[in-house]
Parts: structure tokens; C-alpha cells; sequence
């Protein structure tokens, strides 16, 4: 068949001027730039884990053990100081695992104050957690909102703010010790760390595959956005991007589907029968009897320090 | 200045995340008309510099097309970037990712439609190329449920409809089976001829001669190494070797005047047994 008349002409043009204006980036641009640094992130993440430093000399074993037992301190401390001293210690880790103290800061701090800050903010009040009077916002009104009359006084408690601060500061330092784990361990040395530990390798194959294919997924998404900005010949009519993105998730879900069945079936004709047989090869050295003994004096010292509290109410 | 240049790429560095280079100080530049084969090994970054000069990452340094800088802030401007678009066509290795609509007709129609093309001259235009391509009876099929190599037939349809001056194919031959890769190779020799500048990256060095007016070696260093004809490129094995294209059984051929090249592997006696 001859080629279409109009296909053999072919024009070589100038562009024209691009506009000098700044637009700001549409939102399947927006997924596209975040899909690209979640991708440079996790490769960060993965090149922190092989740098040399404090954490990442440890034992995988030993390393997740220990870090279980700080997260056990942080959940059972009643006590504002030790959190404090045991965000000190985290932080002093990082900045030993070479983890840039803004990097660290931000990973933890950003997501703790966001989420957990915001949802305890309204108990800081006397209206939610009655207590000593620490600002008072006022006094003595009789305000009402249609049918609803207010409270005479809205004050910050003390009571409140106590607790709302413990809540932050645990909810700070787990996710301290969550960072401090992922950014010093490499993702599979972490799974195969578990298995170790006796998960059993039904979820150890199902973590591992999860980190695999959302990567790969991730690959693919960026791939389906570019394929789509390539072809945008012209301006988009109305409603143009929502068939796209229908037609993005209904082609994900299909090839989700056909990728699944294609590795169930490439796991079992290699004899996949549910356990796992991954080998973690690692040593225990003297880091690691030091970094055990350390995390057990802390747990120790935390579970001693509340016992105290509760028998002499300190 | 464009005249008939199409591409010009000076100190191109590309990284996707800080420390790890995907093209390291690349300078080309790309003729009107020219067929280009970039010529590497895997993860050499072919693909990352397709991907530059189909204007959808940006790189650092300077890159020019038909006189234009091309820029994360230009491409924001819907105008520019839908004359660029129409300029420039891009088949992606994988067909699946950039085939979106309901059925192969509608993809074909797409890009006139975005052009601000009537929908009856859309639809002449697709069944123009579904013709000439020889896809006709696809044209109601989901894309989704064509084999590889209709499914790209269907992307390259689609490129082609918005008349591209400039095709850009990411390993074009890969996973096709040899009718529909003679297919390919025909239709690229046809565009060619046709005046199309046409920018192919494989490692697949059997191809090369047919596809090829100038080659770009890749190496793992992610520069280039070398420019030139097919001939002169594929004659040298010591970069071939260096470029990780061929391993040390493999023997490139040229034949008498017309410069005629062929590839190919010698056994060792035990392997002939």
C-alpha cells in the first residue's frame, strides 16, 4: 500500500515563541515530577543504606531488634524528658549513619507535626481536656452560635498540652526509629532480617514483591504519562484528562493483573511453595553487642524510670 | 540558527537523582532529513536522550530544536509545546504506555483531533494510515487485546498521523517477529524517504546498516564515543568492544564498494559439533 499523499510532505519549520509567562504545572505534571523524586528517593534511600556509618555496620538482626526495643521504651515513657533524650539519641544516630540532619528532621518532624500535631491540637484546650489554665484565650464571654451557647472560658490546659506534647513527641520518635531503619537498611537485607526473626515467608515474599513491583509500577506510570505529554498535539478539550486517567487506572489494573498471574506461575513452575529460603549472610560484632546493650539499658531505664513514677508518683 | 538543523545539543548532562549520571556532557547536533541511530549498550542512556529531544525531561545544558530553546518553562506553554508536538513524534519501546483510548480507530485519531482537526478529516486520516499500515480490520478492537506487534503498528500509526517531521523510535524492532520487523524497517526506509528526520536508539547492531545515515556510539559512560556512517561505526570493532556492543566472537563484515555490512558470530569447533 502507497503511502497517504499528506504523509509524504513533510515541513520543516521554526517553533514559535514560546510564552514568557510562568504556568504553574497541571496536576498529571505535578504526579509526573512526584513520581520521578519518589523513584530518586528510594534510590537515595538505597545508596544511604550502603554508605558507611553507625547503623549500617549493624547486624540486620540485632539492628531491628534493638530498634524494636526503643520503640517499646517510646510507647511505654510517660515521661516528656526521656522522649526528649531519646530523640536526642536518635538524632545523634543519624547524624553517625551520615542521614543529613535536615533530611532526618524533615522526614520525621514534617509528618509527625502535620498529621499527629493537627488531630491533637483541639485536646490542648480546656473544652476537650479540662485542667490548670496555662493561656488564657477568654474569659467570662456568652457567645453563641445560633442555638449552640459556648463554654464561658476557652483556655490552654496544661493537662492538654502535657498530653498532646507526649503523643507528638512518641509519634516523632517512632517515626525516627521507621527512618532510621529504611535509610540504613537495604529493603531486602530488611525482609530477610524478618524472616530471621521468625515472619513467616508467606509475608516476607509478599513484602519483597510489593517493594518490586511498586517501582516497577512506578516505571510504568511515569512511561504512561510521558507517552500521553508526547502525543498533546494540540490544547485538550474539556474532560479530555479524566478519560485519560480512566483509561490509565483500567490499563494498570489490567496489566496489575496479567503481571501477578504471570509471576504466580513463574514462582511455582520454580517449586514456590509458600516458604522462604532467602539466606541473610551477617556476623555479630562488637557494634552490635554495643548497640544491644545499649537499647536494652534504655528500655530498661524507661520501664525502671515509670515504675518509679507510678510508686512514688514523681 | 535553524536552517536545517533540527536538534542541537550542547554539554547536555543528565542526572535522575544527584551522583548518578544518565548522559554526561553530550554535544550533537541533527540534520533535517537525517537518519540517526543511537547505537549503546543497555542503560547507556539512549532512551534518557530520546526522551531529551522528544522535549519530556530536561536536562542541564542547552538543548535547541528548529530554533527554539526547549525548557521545562517553554513546554509549559500549551502552544509551544503542541508545534513542538506536532513536529515531533516519539514511539516508545513499549507500545502499551502510550496507547489510551477505547479503540484502535480513536487512537489513531487522537492527535488530529488535539490538532483541531474536523472529526471527518481525523477519521480519513486514521483510515488512511490504518490502511497503509495494514491494520484496517483492528479498527474496532480494543488495543489491549492486539499482539506486540499490532499493538505497535497502532502506536506508530498514531505518531504518524500528526505528520511528524521528526520520528523518534525507542528500540523499534524489539520483541517483533522477523515479518513485522522487515515491516518496520520498510516503513522507516519509506518515512525517510519521505523527507522525515528519524531518530533510532537499539543495541541490536544487525539492523544498524538499514536504519542508520549517521551512527552515535553510547558507551556504559553514558558520553558519546564516536560519530559517523554505519560503515566506518560498525567497522570498528575495537570501539564496539569498548562499547560493549559486541563480545570478542562476533565479526562485522564490509562488503566491495557499496559499503555493505553484516554481523555475525563465529562458533568454536566444540560448539559446531
Amino acid at each position: 500500500m502507497n503511502m497517504p499523499v499528506w504523509l509524504e510532505k513533510t515541513e520543516y519549520s521554526l517553533l514559535p515563541q514560546a510564552a514568557t509567562r510562568r504556568r504553574r504545572a497541571d496536576y498529571l505534571e505535578k504526579t509526573l515530577a512526584d513520581v520521578q523524586k519518589t523513584m530518586a528517593e528510594e534510590l537515595d534511600y538505597t545508596a544511604s543504606a550502603v554508605r558507611p556509618g553507625l547503623l549500617q555496620q549493624l547486624n540486620p538482626r540485632v539492628k531491628l531488634v534493638g530498634m524494636a526495643f526503643v520503640l517499646l521504651a517510646v510507647a511505654l515513657t510517660g515521661s516528656l524528658t526521656v522522649l526528649v533524650i531519646i530523640h536526642g539519641l536518635l538524632l545523634l544516630a543519624a547524624l553517625s549513619s551520615r542521614i543529613g540532619w535536615k533530611a532526618y528532621l524533615l522526614r520525621t518532624w514534617l509528618p509527625a507535626v502535620l498529621f499527629t500535631g493537627l488531630t491533637m491540637l483541639p485536646g490542648i484546650f480546656n473544652w476537650f481536656t479540662p485542667g490548670q489554665p496555662l493561656v488564657i484565650i477568654y474569659q467570662g464571654l456568652n457567645w453563641h452560635v445560633g442555638p449552640v451557647t459556648l463554654p464561658a472560658e476557652l483556655t490552654i490546659t496544661m493537662q492538654g498540652l502535657t498530653v498532646a506534647t507526649l503523643v507528638l513527641l512518641r509519634s516523632a520518635a517512632s517515626l525516627g526509629v521507621a527512618v532510621l531503619l529504611v535509610k540504613t537498611t537495604r529493603w531486602p537485607v530488611l525482609t530477610k532480617a524478618l524472616a530471621g526473626l521468625g515472619l513467616p515467608g508467606l509475608f516476607v515474599t509478599v513484602l519483597d514483591l510489593t517493594y518490586r513491583y511498586l517501582f516497577l509500577f512506578l516505571l510504568l506510570l511515569s512511561e504512561y504519562l510521558w507517552g500521553r505529554q508526547s502525543r498533546l498535539a494540540g490544547r485538550e478539550r474539556t474532560g479530555a484528562k479524566w478519560e485519560w486517567i480512566g483509561g490509565a487506572v483500567a490499563g494498570f489494573l489490567r496489566l496489575a493483573g496479567e503481571y501477578s498471574r504471570e509471576i504466580t506461575a513463574s514462582m511455582q513452575a520454580r517449586g514456590y511453595n509458600g516458604s522462604n529460603h532467602q539466606v541473610l549472610v551477617s556476623r555479630i560484632g562488637m557494634a552490635d553487642i554495643w548497640f544491644f546493650a545499649l537499647t536494652v539499658l534504655l528500655l530498661a531505664a524507661t520501664l525502671g524510670g515509670t515504675q518509679l513514677v507510678r510508686i512514688h508518683g514523681v | 540558527m535553524f536552517e536545517s538543523m533540527v536538534f542541537d545539543l550542547r554539554d547536555v548532562h543528565y542526572n535522575y537523582r544527584p551522583g548518578e549520571a544518565s548522559l554526561v556532557n553530550i554535544n550533537l547536533q541533527i540534520m533535517a532529513g537525517e537518519r540517526v541511530v543511537l547505537l549503546g549498550p543497555n542503560g547507556c542512556g539512549k532512551s534518557t536522550l530520546q526522551k531529551v529531544l522528544a522535549g519530556l525531561i530536561f536536562p542541564q545544558g542547552e538543548v535547541r530544536a528548529f530554533g527554539s530553546a526547549i525548557t521545562a518553562h517553554g513546554m509549559r506553554d500549551k502552544d509551544f509545546a503542541a508545534a513542538f508536538r506536532r513536529k515531533v513524534g516519539f514511539v516508545f519501546q513499549n507500545a502499551d504506555v502510550q496507547i489510551f483510548c477505547a479503540s484502535v480507530l480513536d487512537e489513531i485519531m487522537f492527535g488530529p483531533l488535539s490538532m483541531g482537526m474536523s472529526v471527518a478529516e481525523a477519521r480519513d486520516r486514521a483510515e488512511d494510515l490504518l490502511e497503509h499500515v495494514g491494520i484496517t480490520a483492528l479498527a474496532d478492537r480494543l488495543p489491549h487485546h492486539l499482539s506486540g506487534g499490532e499493538k505497535k503498528k497502532v502506536a506508530i500509526a498514531a505518531v504518524l498521523a500528526v505528520n511528524p517531521a521528526v520520528l523518534i523510535l525507542d528500540e523499534p524492532t524489539n520483541g517483533l517477529d522477523p515479518r513485522t520487523q522487515r515491516w518496520m524497517l520498510d516503513t522507516l526506509a519509506e518515512l525517510s524517504a519521505a523527507g522525515k528526520t528519524i531518530i533510532t536508539a537499539t543495541h541490536q547492531l544487525d539492523i544498524v546498516p538499514e536504519l542508520a545515515g549517521k551512527v552515535v556510539v553510547m558507551g556504559e559512560s553514558h558520553t558519546i564515543l564516536a560519530e559517523g556512517g554505519p560503515t566506518k561505526v560498525l567497522g570498528d570493532r575495537e570501539l564496539l568492544l569498548a562499547a560493549n556492543l559486541i563480545d570478542e566472537r562476533y565479526h562485522v563484515h564490509i562488503h566491495g564498494g557499496d559499503g555493505h555490512v553484516h554481523i555475525h558470530q563465529h562458533l568454536s569447533e566444540g560448539e559446531r559439533k
